[in-house]
């Protein structure tokens, strides 16, 4: 500032110099006075230059950037320059003089920049108006001092904070990050400041800051833990989740607690463990763990890749530390070689072998020295045979080659350790835990869950969730229905359909006895007895008093031999041969085949009506058949009431042959010659040679009827049924006996026949012989055409149908009856037998009979009366061969009429 | 002549300040900003405004300065010899007159925009020291110049043969 006011240049001095000058000249006068003034006022108002060296002053401006101590601006930098040599900056700050007193060598300064961590956001403000420097110093003047050394971070302890500064010290740094809380109590009592790493490079220590009131809780039994973040664990009290704080939860945090209240002060600076867990840090803490350990290094060879850190390290079976580091050492000049070896750090704890105070480390050592000294090495041992891990044991050892406890090659003193032997045992669990590892067990997982998602879902469906319920429903149903009066009476009905049941068969059985009581098969016993008498009869009179009368017949023959019977001869002759020519009629020789039809159409119309009649159980059916038989019994009558006039017949033709018997046998001879002359002219009529062919008709008929009869007899099934047939039974034995009473009285028959045909011996009857003969033949003949020779056969599926109907009979509920059936067959044969056995008697009569023919025969010339009587005779056959001839017909024509009755 | 040498050192006195002290202090939400009338000029340049610049430095530096030594000039070829014509010295003085009023047009601008740029905390400007130095500096190389006595440069040659 130029104050060099020039002297104004006074001339002429000849008034006062005072008068002379103007007063306008007080004005520049009153300006220099005044800027003056204010030079020196802001001169004097200057505080000091102090000047600050930063390693890096990034944002800061000279005349802008100001020093602010609380918030407030206490300076302003003057001046941004470089130390000597470049390394740092200096800033000069003006301090405010009021302030200047206390910046003293306390102080700190930093640079304060915008900051945004996990605590928040820090500097905000300086985003927009710029960097400034933050100092603080405490509040009581010091000696003064311009020369400052600037931090890099805001500290963690101010100093115008009271507090104690303490170090924490972790092994892998967790919790330890900048700007943490400590926590006391869930109370935020403290800072951790920036971790570092350690100067041996095995652990990070960061500083700590409590604040002052809290620091105090700090004593040398104070355990720090990380509580950062929460804690999940699972024990017997179930699931716990720890979370101190909302704050730690996100920026972590460090807790501490003392519980022994005997503890000593600590001064700052301490350094404590920093454990993971409060358990670990309570454990510890009555486990003695002191916060100085003692530290050593081991150098293995071998396959040490088992070694872990925080593997165990005991010392005669007690642990007494642990690995804290493992590392790699190539140490040539030492081993001779450049193979890799293992170096491994061990932190042994004092308290555990028994030392404490300040000398631990120092005892630890001398104790360990000895120790070497005796012969104890460190080796190492698997710990775990499944992971493969190794622990170091520190025992013993026989033979131990020399070494030395201590050393300087190692970061710490070291402890002579022996070669490890990997053993195999770990190579090959490892390589068994690979393949277990190696396992799909992501795969399996998948599965299982997908398994489990569609067990799920099926769990979850709503129909199988109603199961359940539903089938409680079915059971509380099933339970209804159980308990239902209809269901409890069911016993009681089954009980009484039994009953039922039981009635019914008894029912059946009484009907059985009843059918039995109504003699139904007694009486069919008895028809098939008759039957049976009568063939015997006939079988005896044909078999045994046939010779007699052939012998009377050759008498007869020989006797009418003699007469002069030429004409009757002639006119017997061709009787015969019309007779012959009758029997060669293809209708006789058919009639063989007719009958074998018969028994075919017999056996197929049994078969058709086995069927017919297996769908006869309609009701209506079985009243038909009911009818039908009834018919039938009322035919079987009429047939019945005709036999009985069969005996009448032969009676009568007894008498005729008696009056045969009566003729004088000349005109006998003559009459017979007319006789055969008539007979054959009627068997030269046609109706005779009809005859064969109405009698095959009539028996194709009777098949017929047999085939319905059968039918009807498979169709028996009931009490009316039953009924009838017993009575058809009973007619039928009636029509049997009355058969057999007409073989009874066929001995007299034959016994006239006798006669006439001893009669008739006495009649030339040469040519009659030989005509007899060439009917003989005739009838030879025709057995033996083939369908005689089939008879056999027929017979054979006749019988087999019979034994069909027998089956079917049986089968159809009437097995008793047909027992008697079969019975009374017997019976008839029996009857038969019977009749049979008056065969004799027959031909005795026949004897007779051909005897009084002889007389007959011999009077035949006297009494013409017998001729009369023969031809009446044969009128009367012929007329009853009409009828019979007509019969048939009508039969053929209607055989309905036979079973209907009509 | 005494008044005239005394208002031109007052003035003189005064635009020492006026140039050392901040004319104009703008208050953003970001910054103050001080400037000095050099340095805004300057500034101006700086940022390639050289028309406004130029005014600025015309307006508030080389007239007052002119001024000055013209006033100076005045004074001294009064008692001094005639080296310049009583005319074109006469003109001097009547171009120091006629300008000596603009020069107020820095504290014009300066008075202009602290009232209209006072939009609260966001932006606002405010005169700094100078301009009041600024002004006073103005208003006594006026009064110098009026002090001046015009006739003084004719006396000059009535008393030359004298």
């Amino acid at each position: 500032m130029t104050d060099q006011i020039p002297e104004p240049q006074m001339t002429g001095a000849k008034p006062g110099l005072l008068d002379r000058l103007s007063p306008v000249w007080l004005v520049p006068l009153a300006a220099v006075v005044i800027s003056l003034f204010v030079a020196w006022h802001n001169y004097a108002s200057r505080g000091p230059v102090i000047e600050i060296e930063f390693e890096n002053a990034s944002g800061v401006i000279a005349k802008e950037t100001v020093l602010r101590y609380r918030d407030v601006s206490v300076g302003v930098v003057e001046k941004v320059q470089f130390a000597a040599g470049l390394e740092n900056v200096i800033v000069s700050v003006r301090l405010e003089p009021e302030v200047a007193p206390y910046v003293d060598a306390e102080s700190q300064f930093w640079v304060v920049r915008p900051q945004v961590t996990s605590r928040g956001v820090s500097g905000l403000e300086t985003v927009i108006s710029g960097v400034y420097i933050e100092g603080v110093w405490d509040s009581t003047p010091g000696q003064a001092q311009t020369r400052f050394i600037g931090l890099e971070q805001t500290p963690t302890a101010r100093s115008d904070q009271e507090g104690m500064t303490i170090v924490l010290r972790s092994r892998g740094g967790e919790g330890l990050s900048e700007d943490t809380p400590v926590l006391y109590r869930g109370i935020e009592v403290g800072r951790v400041g920036r971790p570092e790493l350690s100067d041996d490079g095995q652990s990070v220590i960061a500083e700590a800051f409590i604040r002052a009131p809290y620091a105090r809780h700090v004593t040398s039994a104070t355990r720090f833990w990380n509580s950062s973040g929460f804690r999940l664990t699972f024990g017997p009290g179930g699931a716990q989740l720890d979370v101190s704080s909302l704050a730690s939860l996100v920026a972590g945090g460090v807790s501490f607690d003392t519980v022994i209240n005997e503890a000593a002060p600590i001064e700052a600076g301490t350094v404590f463990e920093l454990f993971g867990s409060e358990q670990d840090a309570r454990s510890s803490l009555f486990a003695g763990t002191g916060t100085d350990q003692v530290r050593l290094s081991m150098i293995f060879e071998g396959e040490t890749g088992g070694l872990q850190a925080n593997a165990n390290v005991e010392l005669g079976g007690v642990v007494v530390g642990q690995v804290a580091a493992v590392s790699g050492l190539v140490d040539a000049t030492r081993f001779g070689d450049r193979r890799v070896r293992m170096l491994a750090t061990v932190e042994l704890d004092p308290a555990k072998l028994g030392f404490g105070g300040p000398e631990a480390e120092t005892e630890t050592h001398e104790f360990l020295s000895g120790a070497v000294a005796r012969g104890l090495r460190a080796r190492l041992e698997q710990a775990s045979i499944l992971t493969g891990g190794l622990k170091v044991v520190i025992e013993p050892v026989e033979d131990a080659p020399d070494a030395a406890f201590g050393g300087s090659d190692t970061p710490f003193p070291e402890f002579p350790a022996l070669p490890y032997e990997g053993s195999g045992t770990g190579q090959s669990v490892e390589g068994l835990i690979d393949r277990v590892a190696a396992l799909p067990f992501e795969e399996l997982l998948d599965q299982t869950i997908g398994v489990l998602g569609n067990a799920n879902r099926i769990l979850a469906d709503e129909n199988i969730q109603r199961i359940p319920k539903e089938t409680a429903d079915i059971l509380a149903s099933a339970r209804e229905v159980v308990a239902s009066d209809e269901v409890q009476a069911l016993p009681g009905q089954v009980g009484n359909l039994l009953t039922s049941l039981e009635t019914a068969a008894a029912q059946v059985e009484s009907l059985i006895a009843d059918l039995a009581e109504r003699d139904a098969a007694a009486r069919l016993a008895e028809a098939l007895d008759a039957a049976a008498r009568a063939a015997d009869g006939i079988a005896l009179a044909a078999t045994e008093d046939l010779p007699p009368l052939v012998t009377d017949l050759r008498a007869l023959a020989s006797q009418v031999k003699d007469l002069p019977l030429s004409d009757v001869v002639g006119n017997a002759s061709g009787l015969l041969a019309d007779a012959r020519t009758i029997l060669s009629d293809p209708a006789i020789q058919g009639v063989p085949s007719q009958l074998e039809t018969a028994f075919a159409e017999l056996g197929a119309t049994i078969s058709d009506a086995r069927r017919a009649v297996t769908t006869l159980t309609e009701g209506g059916a079985l009243e038909d058949l009911s009818a039908t038989l009834a018919s039938a019994r009322q035919v079987a009558d009429d047939l019945a009431t005709a036999t009985d006039q069969v005996p009448g017949l032969m009676g009568r033709i007894d008498g005729v042959a008696a009056d045969v018997q009566a003729l004088p046998l000349d005109r006998i001879a003559a009459n017979v010659t007319a006789v055969l002359e008539n007979l054959n002219g009627i068997t030269a009529s046609e109706a005779a040679q009809a005859l064969p062919e109405s009698a095959s008709a009539a028996l194709g008929a009777v098949s017929d009827a047999l085939e319905r009869t059968s039918a009807l007899l498979e169709s028996i099934d009931g009490e009316q049924l039953s009924a009838d047939l017993s009575l058809t039974l009973t007619d039928a034995r009636r029509a049997a006996a009355s058969v057999a009473e007409a073989t009874e009285a066929l001995p007299g028959l034959s016994r006239r026949l006798d006669n006439i045909a001893a009669r008739a011996e006495q009649v030339p009857l040469d040519s009659l012989a030989a005509e007899a003969e060439g009917l003989l033949a005739d009838l030879r003949e025709v057995v033996g055409t083939g369908d005689a020779q089939a008879l056999p056969g027929a017979l054979n599926g006749a019988l087999a149908q019979i034994e069909a109907v027998l089956g079917d009979l049986r089968t159809g509920g009437v097995v008793e009856n047909t027992n008697a059936t079969l019975a009374a067959t017997r019976n008839a044969a029996e009857s038969i037998a019977a009749a049979a056995e008056s065969l004799p008697t027959l031909a005795q009569r026949l004897q007779v009979l051909s005897d009084q023919a002889r007389v007959t025969l011999a009077s035949l010339d006297s009494e013409s009366r017998l001729y009369s009587e023969i031809r009446a005779m044969l009128g009367a056959v012929e007329n009853a061969a009409r009828s019979v001839n007509s019969l048939s017909r009508s039969i053929e024509r209607n055989p309905n009429s036979l079973l209907l009755g009509r | 002549m005494q008044r005239v040498w005394a208002w031109w050192l007052a003035g003189l006195i005064a635009y020492v300040p006026a140039n050392l002290y901040p004319m104009l202090v703008t208050s953003t939400l970001l910054s103050t900003q001080q400037s000095t009338i050099v340095g805004g000029a300057v500034e101006l340049a700086e940022s390639g405004s050289w028309g406004v610049a130029a005014i600025i430095l015309i307006a508030s530096v080389a007239i007052p300065v002119g001024k000055f030594f013209a006033i100076a000039f005045l004074a001294l070829s009064i008692r001094g010899q005639r080296r310049h014509s009583d005319h074109r010295r006469h003109r001097l003085y009547e171009l120091v007159e006629f300008i000596g009023r603009w020069s107020m047009i820095d504290v014009f601008v300066v008075a202009i925009l602290s009232a209209l740029v006072q939009l609260g905390s966001l932006v606002s400007i405010h005169p700094g020291p100078a301009a009041v130095t600024f002004a006073l500096s103005v208003v006594f190389t006026m009064l110098s110049a009026q002090s001046f006595d015009s006739r003084l440069i004719f006396d000059q040659n009535e008393q030359d043969p004298a």
